[in-house]
């Protein structure tokens, strides 16, 4: 590796900007979180833990602040749109970490592969499959509610954890399954003990993309999502246009950290299965 | 043996069902929907409509004298759009998944999902040392040994890559200005402004076609150009 062509510290550095450049609009977000202008987000006045204080329901608006535009919106809608976003991502990840984990399961102890092409066809831009749904749903007269969002999410996310569990899969030694087998095992017994503990580290990486997706997913959500099912991301992407409550910040913030340490459990956990 | 097919069915069963009912429901759909007439106020009539795709491909409803590719204008800049970002991509990610390649194992764990880095970290670091051993020069050892042995994750975060970016309607709609009017942005308006839905199904169905040609084509050239350069 040293013969290659960048010297190291100039990769080093080149590296460093490109993962600081990728973080900094995030980095962004969580110190404007903290930012006491109600008006202008852009513009830093002064250090404040009102809008987190708000999201709790420990602060209210100031009244002469709450007939401005950027008012329009409650702190009631942003927090039901949160509300709706968790439930969403939690139903679904249940559901699609179950149906990949099945899926990989099954075509690997068969030795069965997919062929390119049909993996291919899985693959299509997020709006096909948004309006796909959409015309799916009306034209038998489905209400689209929170139940919708969960199927479309589920459609589209089971590949992901299917993709990853079976990366584990096929990593798997089939020998200790025959061996357990070998032993006197049932097919049931080896499955839970042999098979299962081996695959979790898959199963919860997928689980864990699964949820951060759904919880992020605006595009197919944008379609299928009736009007008193709003997720947060569309809520947020509503707002950018009427102009955006400084609430959204501490929120995005609270997110990142949630992210951040569902992303450390996950890891953990699988470095201890490693191990 | 009876067991383990009741087995294989009771895990397959639920993934075909999804499948089944909400990926290719919604694809026979669209595609049925492509070709009916769309109705005056929104809705759809249920009759045989073949000027959808005409409209796409630059004639008014049904007027032959005129002719203006305006979607296909469109249509042609959201793909070039969507090259420029799958190769910006590729040329700022890839130094990067090798310099992610040399940390320790435990901090590499962060980066697992990058395909590109997947086939970095399989390289052959043997063959690059016999490569210089041998008397190549660095930039032939790279574009001999290393660029064919990574191919393969190329091809796939191309892919990755540019599927999500031809669709995309969020992404121009906030940061694209008033010039920036793209495939997905159209389709968009369809749907939920224009209320003509047959018309958005066309251009969806058109948008799936490209994407899926390309993506064949794409696979199968690169990959296979990455082998024979790495066999020779």
């Amino acid at each position: 590796m040293k013969k290659l062509r960048l010297g190291p510290l100039s990769l080093t550095l080149y590296s460093l900007i490109f993962f600081g450049f990728m973080y900094l609009p995030l980095a962004i977000v969580v110190i404007y979180s903290f930012n006491s202008n109600p008006i202008d987000m852009a513009s830093w006045q002064s250090f404040t833990l009102d809008w987190y204080r708000g999201l709790c329901g420990l602060k209210t608006v100031d009244p002469s602040l709450g007939t401005s535009a950027i008012y329009v919106e409650s702190t009631d809608q942003l927090l039901k749109a949160l509300k709706n976003s968790l439930i969403v991502a939690t139903i679904t990840t249940i559901i699609s970490t179950t149906i990949g984990t099945a899926t990989a399961i099954a075509l690997a102890s068969h030795r069965f592969r997919l062929p390119g092409t049909y993996q291919g066809v899985m693959m299509m831009p997020d709006i096909v499959l948004g309006i796909g749904l959409l015309i799916f749903f009306i034209t038998p007269g489905f209400k689209l509610s929170l139940v919708t969002i969960v199927i479309g999410h589920c459609t589209f996310l089971r590949a992901y954890v299917f993709i990853i569990v079976q990366t584990r899969m096929a990593a798997l030694d089939p020998a200790l399954e025959e061996a357990s087998a070998d032993l006197g095992a049932s097919e049931w017994v080896t499955f839970r003990k042999v098979l299962l503990p081996q695959l979790a580290p898959g199963v919860i990486g997928g689980a864990i993309l699964a949820f951060i997706i759904s919880l992020d997913d605006l595009v197919i959500t944008y379609f299928i999502a009736g009007t008193d099912s709003t997720t947060l991301p569309m809520f947020i992407f509503s707002m950018i246009r009427r102009g955006v409550k400084p609430e959204i910040n501490a929120i995005a913030t609270l997110l990142i950290l949630a992210s951040l340490i569902i992303a450390a459990i996950g890891l953990y956990l699988r470095m201890k299965r490693v191990e | 043996m009876r067991r383990q097919k009741l087995f294989l069915i009771g895990l397959l069963s639920p993934v075909t069902l999804c499948l089944g009912i909400f990926f290719f429901g919604p694809l026979l759909i669209i595609a049925l929907f492509s070709f009916l007439e769309p109705g005056l106020y929104g809705g759809v009539e249920w009759n045989f409509y073949h000027w959808n795709y005409g409209r796409m491909f630059g004639w008014a409803d049904g007027v032959i004298e005129w002719y203006e590719p305006i979607h296909l204008k469109i249509l042609f800049r959201s793909m070039m759009m969507a090259v420029f970002t799958v190769i910006a991509c590729l040329i700022v990610d890839y130094p990067v998944t090798f310099w992610v390649s040399r940390l320790p194992e435990r901090t590499q764990l962060f980066f697992m999902f990058l395909p590109v880095y997947a086939s970095v970290e399989r390289l052959d670091r043997v063959m690059i040392e016999a490569s210089g051993d041998l008397g190549a020069r660095r930039w032939q050892t790279f574009l001999k040994v290393i660029l064919p042995q990574t191919m393969p994750g190329i091809a796939d975060g191309s892919v990755l890559v540019f599927i999500p970016s031809v669709g995309n309607f969020i992404i121009p709609d906030v940061l694209g200005g008033a010039k920036g009017l793209m495939i997905g942005n159209l389709v968009e308006q369809q749907f939920l402004d224009a209320r003509n839905w047959p018309f958005g199904a066309a251009l969806s169905m058109v948008i799936m076609a490209v994407v899926l040609t390309v993506m064949l084509v794409y696979e199968k050239k690169i990959v296979r150009a990455g082998e024979q350069v790495g066999e020779a």
